[in-house]
């Protein structure tokens, strides 16, 4: 490529080890060792792309910093991301630039909220962004361990996101070293998310959620879909969500992720995926004799009881959003609880011809 | 990712043992892409369906022959006429 | 070879304007001032109340606002009656920040008063001074006037909420510029 190269470049150790050592001095990597972002490194990277390295994607916060394509290709590389998988970490980028995913809001906040990527598309295998067994961590793929993590260091080195300066998170999260994981479509009974989202399904889309955490649901003893899926609504919502301090129930979405044996059964009892939508939000509330009077007064004032007594989680079916992947031992769920004030953006994977 | 090759030996193996009995078993797909392994128990030359393995003990034979050949996890389906399936 | 060259990861800082800060330097007789609530904090709406009767009282007419979400349907409303406030007023007590977003949206709204070239003062609690601070300063504000109160502050009871009140109010004005 005869892309023209402008980031200052700097002399580092070429030892893995002291090379290690001084990017923890310098504070450009995230803890763990990273991979050189030497020239030819970052040109093959640009190479995956149709953007001129000079683009700009937009303005990163808490500080603002001007995120070229360029600075990307640089933690990408440093991510260890493969070329072909820059494309990747823009589109999520742009996701994340969109005002309504809230990046001023998260990248401060004192809550665990960090960005979680969902994958679809034709190059998940391809790529190695894990849908199966161990997604969500321990597959190991290359996408999925570099392209989340290529985006959490944008976020560090070109954004100035940084636990207990700039951002005020309180616990962090895994994902905050990224994350990175796709849906398992072909196990799927429904549409893909990004079909549901509107998106061709031969584009490659990645969906930023801005997710709290791994929340682990299990059952043992039940295969009826109907109650799985009850106990799936009150699970997710547990009294100390996000959702329940929302000034609104409207905004942020749950992502519930199922398993392929899960999601068959509620697929044979909901063949549409807004009727499980409905299922689920139907079941998704509390009473409010769950709270404290404290928190009780609070909810009412806020207008979140209903005439019944119950407290809903969210506002509408559609805010609760199925995503088929993990492995084929079934028993357990997981959700991806909301930071409330964030709405999911999705971008389609914008990439030069395939490199391979 | 799923092994044709790995699934052909697996299904040759099994088959092998089957055939001692009068039955078969022959593959009707494997599919990479959602993982499952889907089987047919072919009873048609056997004596009687009780002459060959029990249904139970045959389905966790095959998953056996297959895990120690294939690479990750799969989902077997094996249609087996004696559990009231025509496959 | 013992050594590698690489491009550095990290984003220039941007370049920092400070836009100008405003004070009042008069007395309140007569000027509209407002203050904005946000739905999520009863300390604040309580000492917000404390604060609205003083400002009444010494002559000011004052006009509230309640902020509730920061994106979606309702986040768009805010952010347009924060403006629409902001030109309707003289000057104006934003709060509250005593977590990261809503101190993060406090400092953004105070920001919108004070590019209305209105005095505007960001309230939060001691926890958030430092992130209100850089904030403003990202913003382009890095003069902005931020009160700090106490912390914790919400789940005080009320009557300790109203001593805050007390206590902090002359700071308040004295930010903002009021003469007496």
């Amino acid at each position: 490529m005869s892309a023209t190269l402008t980031a200052e470049q700097v002399e580092v150790p070429a030892d893995p080890g002291e090379l290690y050592e001084r990017s923890l001095e310098e504070r450009w990597g995230d803890g763990a060792p990273i991979v050189p972002p030497t020239d030819d490194r970052v040109l093959a990277l640009l190479d995956a792309t149709p953007y001129a390295p000079d683009h700009v994607l937009g303005a990163l916060p808490p500080q603002y910093g001007v995120a070229t394509v360029e600075l990307v290709a640089i933690n990408a590389a440093m991510a260890g991301c493969e070329a072909a998988a820059l494309p990747f970490v823009l589109a999520a980028l742009e996701a994340m630039l969109v005002p309504e995913w809230n990046a001023f809001g998260l990248t401060t906040t004192t809550s665990s909220v960090f960005a979680m990527l969902l994958v679809n598309g034709p190059r998940r295998d391809d790529l190695g962004i894990d849908y199966r067994a161990g997604c969500m961590g321990g597959a190991a793929g290359r996408g999925s361990m570099t392209i989340g993590r290529a985006v959490s260091l944008c976020l560090r080195n070109v954004g100035g996101q940084r636990a207990g300066e700039t951002s005020r998170t309180v616990f962090g999260q895994p994902a905050r070293f990224g994350m990175c994981f796709g849906e398992w479509e072909e196990r799927s009974p429904w549409p893909s998310l990004a079909a549901r989202r509107g998106f061709d399904t031969s584009d490659d889309v990645v969906t930023v959620h801005g997710g709290k955490g791994t929340f682990p649901l299990a059952d043992i003893h039940n295969d009826d879909p109907r109650d799985l899926l009850y106990l799936i609504a009150k699970s997710i919502a547990f009294p100390l969500s996000n959702m329940f301090l929302s000034g609104t129930p409207e905004n942020g979405e749950v992502v519930v992720a199922m398993n392929p044996m899960w999601a068959e059964r509620f697929g044979s009892a909901f063949p549409d995926v807004e009727d499980a939508q409905s299922y689920l939000w139907e079941h998704a509330w509390q009473p409010l004799e769950l709270w404290p009077a404290g928190n009780q007064d609070i909810l009412r004032g806020k207008g979140r009881v209903d005439g019944d007594g119950k407290v809903r989680l969210v506002a509408s079916p559609a805010q609760i959003v199925p995503f088929v992947c993990g492995g084929l031992g079934s028993l357990h769920a997981v959700a991806l609880p909301s930071f409330g004030e964030s709405q999911l953006q999705s971008a389609v994977v914008q990439r030069n011809q395939p490199t391979r | 990712m799923m092994d044709q090759e790995a699934v052909d030996e697996a299904v040759d193996e099994m088959g092998a043992l089957l055939r001692s009995d009068g039955a078969d078993l022959t593959l009707v797909e494997a599919n990479p892409k959602t993982a499952r392994i889907e089987l047919q128990l072919e009873l048609g030359g056997a004596e009687c369906a009780e002459c060959v393995l029990p249904a139970d003990l045959l389905e966790q034979m095959i998953n056996e022959a297959l895990s120690r050949r294939v690479q990750g996890e799969f989902e077997l389906v094996l249609h087996d006429p004696r559990r009231g399936e025509t496959g | 070879m013992t050594s590698v060259t690489i491009r550095r990861p990290t984003a220039p800082p941007p370049e920092r304007s400070v836009a100008p800060a405003y004070t009042l330097d008069g007395s309140l007789g007569g000027l509209r001032i407002g203050l904005r609530t946000d739905g999520a904090w009863r300390s604040w709406v309580l000492i917000a109340g404390e604060w609205e009767k003083r400002l009444r009282d010494e002559g000011a007419d004052v006009t509230c606002v309640e902020t509730n979400a920061q994106v979606g349907d309702g986040g768009r409303t805010d952010r347009r009656n924060i403006d629409e406030w902001s030109e309707q007023i003289d000057a104006g007590l934003v709060g509250l920040g005593t977590c990261g977003s809503c101190t993060s949206f406090t400092v953004h709204d105070a920001v919108t008063l004070e590019s209305h070239a209105k005095p505007s003062v960001a309230v939060v609690t001691e926890e958030f001074e430092t992130h209100a601070r850089n904030m403003a300063t990202f913003l382009g504000h890095g003069d902005l006037k931020v009160l700090v109160l106490p912390y914790p502050l919400e789940a005080r009871p009320d009557d300790e909420l109203r001593k805050i009140a007390a206590e902090y109010y002359p700071q308040a004005m004295e930010l903002l510029g009021v003469k007496r």
